[in-house]
């Protein structure tokens, strides 16, 4: 199984590779794109600036430094849809991509995958998570429209990836295995993310070159303090609470009152909002001990989230990977491999894994 | 203009009103495990019969399992019935058997229905303002695929900033349905009702069993920066937007039917 690592930065690229990355995936939010559609309405679905490279230039710096480690360099294009004006600038933006020397694009629109297809893009395409797809039928659709790779939704279960991979034996399986999983079906989901960089722009860079910076070792901590800000800083008045708040609609400030059925789900409900878990920005989130599942189903690449995470964390997650992935290939019995498993994200990440962090609860124990 | 009225769940029909409406939309768009039984469907398809209209019936998601699932209920369903599908399996699974019209259902036709967004109104760039307000179904090669699959209608939902679309322009025009007054904003899987009411106390999120309690509970959400509240209905959530576009104008964008839902349809 080969390794995708997120990069947002040209100078990660090569440790990442040499920590174990066997691919490298990133966006571009161009100054053109964003002058016209700001970061809201980002070309990639990563809604936060911080994510992407900022120019074309850039990704022929990544591209060039990942095919000298010998690794291979993903794009992502991946917004749900783009409306007809927007398909010129798009394709404008892949040739770009294509002409740095990517290998592949990650797309989510359909129509934008039969477009490249009638285009024959120079490059593999692959159908991004968002694109949804839950079955094989679907999965046979994509490839129809050109897609040649697979990422999985994070909403299936162990036993359903490993269904849908029988049926579609053919199509090369990619599934994120670390850090944020949202509760929300990512290909359905329409909330709005990157609000706070233009309703707050000074706050908005202070406080993402913080999250960017060396100190984002402690990301996790700090993201969890403004998760639960809100509960009390309403006192401290509207903006902190509203700053707090822009990041994430799932975020801890949410009050559920009932209005048919049970009323004792109220607090419980209430409750999962508030818990110690950031799904979109925090640095938690694992599927590790099932690698051996996921390698039998046939999936072939496992993913790293995280294009705005500090380098530090990066490389901290592709190492813990790949000594994981050493570790499957030399221990036999699951059992033993997941305590192995255990035993090395405490070392990585100097805490417990625990069932909060956990991709496949109702499987992985 | 043609009314059609949406009810999720084939039980509720036993209340449902049906003066005014000329179609029953009958099933769940977001949860597989509430597609109708076809004991269900048989009944509703009699009821719509007795009320002399037709049924469209609406299906989620599916895994390849929810997929196996469809294919008896689809069966039962009259030659030329619509089906409201939100999975490009389903839509699939409907053209190949040749036998019924698919429909493309509010989660494959992408419109961004955060209510945040009027938040921003002021701050985007006014081309951003117009990308929100447009969806991929003015998009030549998307009406190419749909005319492939023999696809003529589509769910439009009625997001806060308003629609603006052209589905009767274009050498492959659509028809459009305007759901109201509720809007999806988004579903999961990792069913919060569930997770409430199974793993109380416990951390974890994932895809469990349940009881179907959703079937009779709902609730509101109150989030201080979504300026209106949010309905928890299921495993989606809800705003509801009483603001309806005129009929002329519904009637330029290719919309010639409206889609009521008494309660969120999930």
């Amino acid at each position: 199984m080969d390794i995708l690592a997120p990069v947002n930065r040209a100078d990660e690229v090569e440790q990442l590779i040499r920590s174990g990355a066997a691919e490298i995936y990133c966006s571009v939010l161009s100054p053109q794109w964003r002058e016209r559609y700001s970061n809201v309405g980002s070309i990639s679905r990563e809604e936060f600036t911080l994510s992407s490279l900022r120019s074309y230039e850039e990704l022929e710096q990544v591209t060039s430094i990942a095919h000298d480690n010998g690794a291979r360099v993903s794009v992502a294009f991946n917004q749900d849809f783009y409306s007809s004006k927007q398909l010129p600038l798009v394709l404008k933006e892949v040739d770009q991509a294509v002409g740095a020397g990517i290998d592949n694009l990650i797309i989510a629109d359909v129509a934008l995958m039969a477009t490249l297809r009638d285009r024959e893009v120079e490059c593999d395409v692959h159908a991004s998570s968002i694109a949804a797809v839950f079955n094989a039928r679907a999965a046979r659709f994509l490839q129809r429209l050109g897609v040649s790779r697979l990422i999985l939704p994070h909403h299936l279960t162990l036993n359903e990836v490993r269904t849908l991979a029988e049926r579609v034996p053919d199509i090369p399986l990619e599934a994120f295995v670390l850090n944020a999983r949202c509760p929300n079906v990512e290909g359905f989901c329409g909330y709005l993310h990157g609000l706070l960089e233009i309703a707050y722009p000074r706050r908005a860079g202070a406080l993402f070159s913080v999250l960017g910076s060396r100190w984002g070792a402690a990301r996790s901590t700090i993201v969890g303090a403004l998760l639960r800000l809100p509960r009390w800083s309403q006192r401290l008045g509207p903006l902190a609470h509203h700053a707090s708040l822009y990041l994430c609609p799932n975020a801890a400030a949410v009050r559920v009152s009932c209005l048919e059925g049970d009323h004792a789900l109220a607090p419980a409900i209430e409750e999962r909002f508030g818990m110690d878990w950031c799904p979109n920005v925090g640095g938690i989130g694992c599927g590790v001990c099932a690698l051996g599942m996921l390698r039998d189903a046939g999936v072939s690449v496992v993913k790293v989230q995280g294009r705005n995470y500090p380098t530090a964390k990066k490389l901290a997650d592709v190492r813990f990977l790949r000594s994981a992935l050493d570790a499957l290939e030399n221990l036999k019995g699951g059992d033993t491999f997941h305590e192995r498993c255990r035993a090395l994200y405490s070392d990585s990440y100097d805490r417990p894994c625990s069932l909060a962090e956990c991709y496949w609860p109702e499987e992985v124990r | 203009m043609e009314r059609a009225v949406l009810v999720s769940r084939a039980p509720l029909l036993d209340t449902l009103d049906w003066t005014g409406y000329d179609r029953l939309y009958l099933g769940n768009g977001y949860c597989q495990r509430l597609i109708p039984t076809p004991d269900q469907l048989r009944s509703a398809l009699d009821r719509a019969d007795d009320a002399h209209i037709p049924l469209t019936l609406v299906t989620p998601p599916v895994t390849d399992n929810g997929l196996d699932d469809l294919g008896p209920v689809l069966d039962l369903l009259p030659k030329g019935a619509e089906v409201v599908a939100n999975d490009w399996g389903v839509i699939d699974l409907v053209a190949e058997a040749g036998r019924l019209q698919p429909v493309v259902g509010g989660l494959l036709h992408k419109q961004k229905r955060g209510p945040r967004i009027m938040m921003a109104k002021d701050l985007l760039p006014p081309e951003a303002w117009d990308r929100f307000r447009t969806s991929n179904m003015d998009v030549v090669a998307m009406r190419e695929i749909l005319a492939l699959y023999g696809i003529k209608r589509v769910e439009v939902e009625n997001p806060f900033q308003g629609v603006s679309l052209d589905l009767a322009g274009g050498e492959k025009p659509l028809f459009g349905s305007l759901h109201h007054p509720y809007v999806c904003v988004t579903m999961s899987r990792y069913c919060l009702l569930a997770l409430a009411s199974t793993r109380q106390g416990l951390p974890e999120w994932g895809i469990y069993p349940c009881s179907r309690m959703c079937t009779n509970s709902s609730f509101q959400l109150d989030h201080p920066t979504m300026g209106v509240p949010l309905y928890l209905k299921g495993c989606a959530v809800f705003v509801k937007n009483d603001a309806l576009p005129g009929d002329k104008e519904l009637k330029d964008m290719g919309i010639d039917r409206t889609v009521v839902s008494q309660i969120p349809p999930a």
